[in-house]
């Protein structure tokens, strides 16, 4: 091979292409068939930041934190084989909940692939069904055009997780560095232009609406149309609720915000979306969260779709105006089209509603009058006591559906959760994402006993970047979720739930994390300030009554208007 | 109702491209009855044929996810014609069962 002038090998390419797209933080973990790039990362050094996780799974994760607190792309790399394997559940939850995120995978050298060779996987098969794109690079022509493609179909359209298998060659190969931002591919059009038609049409349902709802998901967040949501909803008088995705759009206190929607979702919205005569619904996708039995939801109203995907269209309901375009854009022209209208008596059913939930659910979830905590009242205090900007991440559970009830969200973006895979272990890497991308605000991860364990070697990535995560673990000594479902569904028979938990305090501590567990109501104020004076990254765990359960519920497969507001079986 | 589709893909030919069509097919635990691949008249564009037997609301979702495939240029189906099924599986099908 002759070297020309002005050739860099394709490490450092990479490099230079990141530093191009903007990249000033990757996240991830070093192996055999990585170690050029890692080389290239630790030469080009300050100009990149590399945060080292404890598990690959632990930097896809962080990852996405990075994207969903900031809006940009996150990036993440990892060795061949296990390192890459190890990415397969953070690709998944990416996808279904549409992160932008590109991974660079390490793989064995051109000549080697297909030879089962020491550390290989067959990535570009396996994460085919888990990202929005994928692509193997075997020689280094290849490679700048890729990155460019990669980034460009991560962050556009309706986001996603793009994988680039890097065949270990390609990053010794030399190359000459043209690397030319992507701004369109001809086989890739990400946002459809809507139909004024349609728009026009849209609006004049809503003008003729006695009972409108509107229902939105995190396709708002995603195209940053927070601001013309809340003045559509002004404008026309609507009746607002949110996918769990969708939380924190608007604020949480917004005299027209009805709450979640689904089966942890507020009564209200789930009880009178039976009863409305139109829906719209933006950014959203209708899972079954939500839906519940889809043959029986919003039976008496006719549907409006606005999403940037038009697969989603009459994938789950039939729609009868579906509008592929994007949030902001279609949100604008309501805007303008929709008349000035109250809807008093209509708002009036969704206070009574309300009223039933706070006195039957909301009081009691709050208050704490026993000896136990609850996990509700915390996060309700949490909430108030924390920086109206704080970034909320939580894990999956019960813990998380409160989080979704009871933290007043306020601000876009700041609520990281996984919502469609509901990947546990997601909490605490997340965070660590979040922070990096926000240094300036609080981030607090919010994590059940369960979860917290799944990625727990997170603790030191927190340390060893001395990120100011501050760290909440609910200790019910359950897999409390499903412990809950065990109890109404399957007559209390706890079959593996019960956990044998570690003294966290003594554990994280120990990792170098500045440690308090709580265990009564009386110790919840302190314990909360503790936290949050805490110096640097702080860690409260909150020993919290075993039996608590979350309430109101769909159970499965019931009309969401048939929610329950208590154990309907013990009465 | 179900019918037999014959949806139609164009796209560019990448490494990967067939595992990327048809594991939008296996997602629907729907199983491909044919398939055909051929190179279409513009160099590096595949043509791929495939015929599979669901409802009409599933094939429509399968086309737009098709079609959503960066590599895929355009994807559409028809109710597959009737003439078709003398060369196909179909047939032998219903004799083995
Ligand atoms: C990776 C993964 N495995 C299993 C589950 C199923 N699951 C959902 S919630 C839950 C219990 C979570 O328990 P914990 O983390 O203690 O939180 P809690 O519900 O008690 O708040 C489990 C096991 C899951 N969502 N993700």
């Amino acid at each position: 091979m002759t070297t020309e002038p002005n050739q860099i090998s394709g490490a450092d390419a990479i490099m230079l292409a990141l530093q191009s797209e903007g990249v000033e933080t990757v996240f991830g973990y070093p192996g055999g068939a990585i170690m050029p790039l890692y080389d290239a990362l630790f030469r080009f050094g300050t100009r990149m930041k590399h945060v080292l996780v404890r598990h690959e799974q632990g930097s896809i994760h962080a990852a996405q934190g990075f994207a969903r607190a900031s809006g940009k792309t996150g990036v993440c790399i990892s060795t061949s084989g296990p390192g890459a394997t190890n990415l397969l559940t953070g690709l998944a939850d990416a996808y279904a909940d549409s992160t932008p995120v590109v991974c660079l995978t390490g793989q064995v050298s051109a000549h080697l692939i297909g030879s089962d060779a020491f550390q290989e996987a067959d990535i570009l098969s396996m994460t085919t069904p888990v990202t929005k794109w994928n692509t193997r690079i075997t020689q280094v022509k290849d490679l700048l055009p890729a990155l460019s493609h990669a980034f460009y179909i991560a962050r556009t359209g309706r986001p996603g997780p793009v994988v680039v298998d890097l065949a270990k060659n390609v990053l010794f190969a030399l190359v000459t560095y043209d690397y030319k931002i992507c701004t369109g591919m001809p086989s890739y059009h990400p946002v459809p232009v809507p139909d004024p038609k349609k728009i026009r049409q849209a609006a004049d349902w809503i003008n003729r609406s006695k009972r409108p709802m509107l229902f939105w998901g995190q396709g708002v967040l995603l195209s940053g149309a927070s601001n013309e949501l809340g003045l559509l909803i002004d404008k026309a008088g609507l009746p607002a609720a949110s996918t769990l995705m969708g939380l924190s759009a608007i604020p949480a206190d917004h005299p027209l915000n009805m709450g979640m929607l689904g089966m942890h979702g507020n009564y209200a919205p789930n009880l009178l979306s039976a009863k409305a005569d139109l829906i719209v619904a933006v950014g959203m996708r209708f899972s079954d969260r939500v839906t519940s039995n889809p043959s029986t939801f919003v039976k008496n109203a006719r549907i409006i779709h606005i999403d940037i995907d038009a697969s989603e269209h009459d994938k789950v309901l039939q729609a009868h105006l579906a509008i592929a375009g994007d949030a902001l854009e279609v949100l604008k022209s309501l805007i303008d089209l929709v008349e000035p209208a109250m809807h008093a008596e209509w708002l009036a059913e969704f206070r009574k509603q309300q009223e039933v939930e706070t006195g039957r659910v909301i009081q009691s979830d709050l208050s704490c009058t026993g000896e136990q905590i609850l996990m509700g009242a915390v996060i309700r205090k949490l909430s108030e006591r924390f920086p109206a900007d704080t970034i909320v991440t939580t894990d999956i559970g019960q813990h998380q559906m409160k989080t979704a009830r009871y933290y007043k969200l306020n601000y876009p973006r700041q609520l990281i959760t996984s919502g469609g895979l509901g990947t546990m272990g997601f909490g605490l890497p997340a965070a660590i994402g979040a922070k990096t991308a926000c240094p300036d605000k609080t981030v607090l991860a919010l994590l059940g006993d369960g979860g917290f364990q799944m990625n727990i070697q997170e603790i030191m990535t927190i340390v060893q970047e001395n990120a100011d995560v501050k760290i909440v673990v609910f200790n019910n000594g359950y897999l409390g979720m499903v412990r809950q479902w065990q109890e109404l569904f399957f007559e209390s028979r706890y079959a593996s739930t019960g956990l044998m938990n570690p003294d966290f305090v003594k554990v994280v501590d120990a990792m170098g994390i500045p440690s308090r567990r709580i265990s009564s109501p009386s110790e919840i104020d302190t314990g909360i300030e503790w936290l949050l004076t805490s110096d640097g990254p702080g860690f409260l765990e909150v020993v919290t009554d075993p039996a608590e359960n979350v309430f109101p519920m769909v159970p499965p497969g019931a009309p969401v208007s048939e929610m329950w507001l208590e154990n309907v079986n013990s009465k | 109702m179900e019918n037999s589709y014959l949806v139609t893909v164009y796209a560019r030919d990448n490494i990967g491209l067939l595992l990327r069509i048809t594991q939008l097919v296996s997602r629907k635990n729907l199983s491909i009855d044919r398939l055909t691949l051929h190179e279409s008249a513009m160099p590096g564009v595949t043509w791929i044929n495939l015929v599979v037997r669901t409802e009409s609301q599933t094939i429509k979702t399968l086309v737009k996810q098709l079609e959503k495939q960066i590599e895929v240029l355009q994807a559409f189906h028809v109710v597959e014609p009737a003439w078709v099924g003398f060369s196909g599986t179909q047939k032998s099908k219903q004799l083995i069962s």
